[in-house]
């Protein structure tokens, strides 16, 4: 799970410096889908805290995504936007306080009961928005951007005028969370999320009230959610209930097994990827979606840790013949091959 | 010594606790007392509600009738995190580890557990914390298990794994230690070894041991008590139960 320290921050600051040189060679049109997926690369990062290092798979992510955005539409008057140091932080309060009660109550179940529960939660929120009309109801709304003030200094994010902008600020968010992450996993906190994962009742009998623990790590998860949400409602300038319902929460799983759930940076190649493959399928085909189901289906058959589980060429027969063990074996695996 | 037995107070007792599952009563009105410095086994048949003692004990199942004190204070029905903070480790049957997780993060984590630490300690980086990993060399030292630090502990050996169990156990630093079993799988030579350290153990924990070889239960244990049918048929000290009559009939038969 966590990044070989010295390996880990040159790939980081390698990865950065990669996509911080893509708006100076793409157009505009480019540079907003890489917003995009920088975005979703943060809601498969923040999900994978669960998926992947305390192994809780919840399908009510986007619940706190979502709500991140409409708080952003909520608390903005519609003359003008707001300074990003006030919508920030108030989006990313509001998904954690929703996190909280979320978790609060749907940690007492396991498995696929908590699969369940956190679907529901994030159906009833879906249509707290689709059906009343706190955000526009079911066609969404339109929001004044927030503005970028910084000692004085004040940016207009506008989108057409801005894009380059808002892509660095994107940016620097996620690499910002990756880097939190990977202290977070390193600390004794991350530790005792990671005995969770590989055996809960374990760490239950050495003393450990893990529902505290993933309580914890389910309130972060979804307000680092927050952080991506927050970029959405800033880059699109627009909300609707589809940010949050559970079409998104399964999507960033996907993201996530398509990039590997057993490393810190396989959910963001996967995001990247997954908003890549989505953009060539539409080019070259009308089903854009039985491409990606194909792409994806093959990607999860051959190599069961994702993109970031790769090692050409023997990896792909690795790759088969641990096709179908249980995340935790291949856990065990990915230890003993390093 | 059966004076001094009952002159010290008993540092977890049980009195009258009984476990119902559906209509069957695992346990049922079982009184004992685990004093310190003294090794109590608890000897019977399959079935006969050893391990569910063990787990309620442990807090892994709740009773159902009865009461656990830990120094007179009632701690029956409380949860496993909490019984083992309070001071009551155990061991597995059946080896139970973080399998993907090296030897040492197994000890350490255990070490973590009862550190008592400040939220903001938690977010300290964890290689950090030479504390937790030296009690957890240390524990590993004491069971004999040295070497393998580094290694996932699903590739120990068997015996290795039920080492592991012990010093995972003594890292939380019980003073009550619960052992299911610990002598499963255990080859002849670690059993030796693990002979002397239960001794040397006994002499600063409570110690109540589960165990099926009755040539190391006599050769260890101070007290006794024999299970049959989820209830107390007798106890005492070894050679009185070993002469004990209806013991002979319901569960030693011809072996002593």
């Amino acid at each position: 799970m966590l990044p070989e320290s010295k390996l880990g921050w040159m790939g980081l600051a390698l990865g950065a410096a990669v996509l911080a040189a893509v708006p100076l060679f793409v157009r505009p049109y480019y540079v907003e889908l890489g917003t995009y997926a920088l975005i979703a690369a943060m809601l498969a990062l923040s999900l994978n805290l669960l998926v992947g290092c305390t192994g809780l798979v919840s399908l009510g992510h986007g619940a706190f995504y979502g709500l991140a955005a409409y708080t952003v539409y909520l608390i903005t008057p519609e003359e003008h936007g707001l300074s990003l140091l006030v919508t920030l932080p108030v989006a990313v309060l509001a998904a954690g306080v929703a996190a909280l009660v979320v978790g609060a109550l749907s940690l007492r179940t396991r498995g696929f009961f908590f699969l369940m529960v956190t679907l529901a939660f994030g159906q009833m929120l879906f249509f707290l928005f689709h059906d009343t009309k706190i955000g526009g109801g079911a066609d969404g709304a339109f929001l004044a951007r927030p503005t970028l003030s910084l000692l004085g200094f004040e940016l207009e994010l506008t989108r057409r005028q801005r894009p380059v902008a808002i892509y660095y600020i994107g940016l620097v968010q996620m690499v910002a969370m990756y880097a939190g992450l990977a202290l977070l996993l390193r600390s004794l906190f991350g530790r005792v999320l990671e005995g969770i994962r590989v055996n809960e009742n374990r760490m239950q009998a050495i003393g450990y009230n893990t529902y505290r623990y993933k309580l914890a790590a389910f309130v972060i998860a979804g307000m680092l959610a927050g952080v991506a949400g927050h970029m959405w409602a800033l880059h699109r300038g627009f909300v609707n209930p589809e940010l949050v319902g559970w079409h998104r929460s399964a999507e960033a799983l996907l993201m996530i097994l398509f990039g590997g759930l057993n490393t810190l940076h396989g959910p963001i190649l996967g995001a990247l990827a997954f908003t890549g493959l989505g953009e060539v399928a539409q080019l070259l085909t009308e089903r854009k979606l039985l491409v990606e189901g194909l792409v994806i289906l093959f990607v999860v058959l051959l190599l069961p840790n994702g993109l970031s589980g790769m090692r050409l060429p023997g990896g792909w027969k690795r790759g088969l013949a641990a096709t179908g063990r249980p995340p935790a074996e291949r856990g065990a695996e990915s230890l003993r091959h390093g | 010594m059966a004076e001094s037995r009952a002159a010290s107070a008993p540092l977890l007792s049980t009195s009258a606790l009984g476990r119902n599952f559906g209509g069957l009563a695992a346990v049922r009105d079982v009184s004992i007392c685990l004093h310190q410095g003294e090794l109590h086994a608890v000897i019977g048949p399959n079935g006969a509600g050893k391990s569910t003692l063990v787990n309620l004990l442990s807090g892994h199942l709740a009773p159902t009738a009865g009461l656990i004190q830990l120094d007179g204070r009632d701690i029956s029905g409380e949860p496993a995190w909490r019984m083992t903070r309070l001071g009551i480790g155990r061991s597995f049957q059946r080896t139970n580890v973080m399998s993907s997780l090296s030897v040492l993060e197994n000890v350490r984590l255990a070490a973590q557990a009862v550190a008592g630490l400040r939220l903001s300690r938690l977010f300290t980086p964890a290689a950090r914390e030479n504390v937790l990993v030296e009690a957890a060399r240390h524990c590993l030292e004491r069971v004999g298990l040295m070497g393998v630090e580094d290694r996932p502990c699903g590739l120990l050996s068997h015996g290795e794994q039920r080492q592991l169990e012990i010093a995972m156990t003594l890292a939380a630093r019980p003073r009550v230690l619960l052992l299911d079993e610990p002598l499963a799988g255990m080859g002849p030579e670690e059993g030796e070894r693990f002979m002397h350290l239960l001794k040397d153990l006994a002499r600063e924990h409570a110690i109540l041991l589960i165990e099926h070889d009755m040539d190391f239960v006599f050769a260890v244990a101070d007290w006794m008590t024999v299970m049959v049918d989820g209830t107390v048929l007798a106890e005492g000290r070894p050679p009185a139960v070993r002469a004990n009559a209806e013991v002979q009939r319901a569960y030693l038969g011809g072996h002593a």
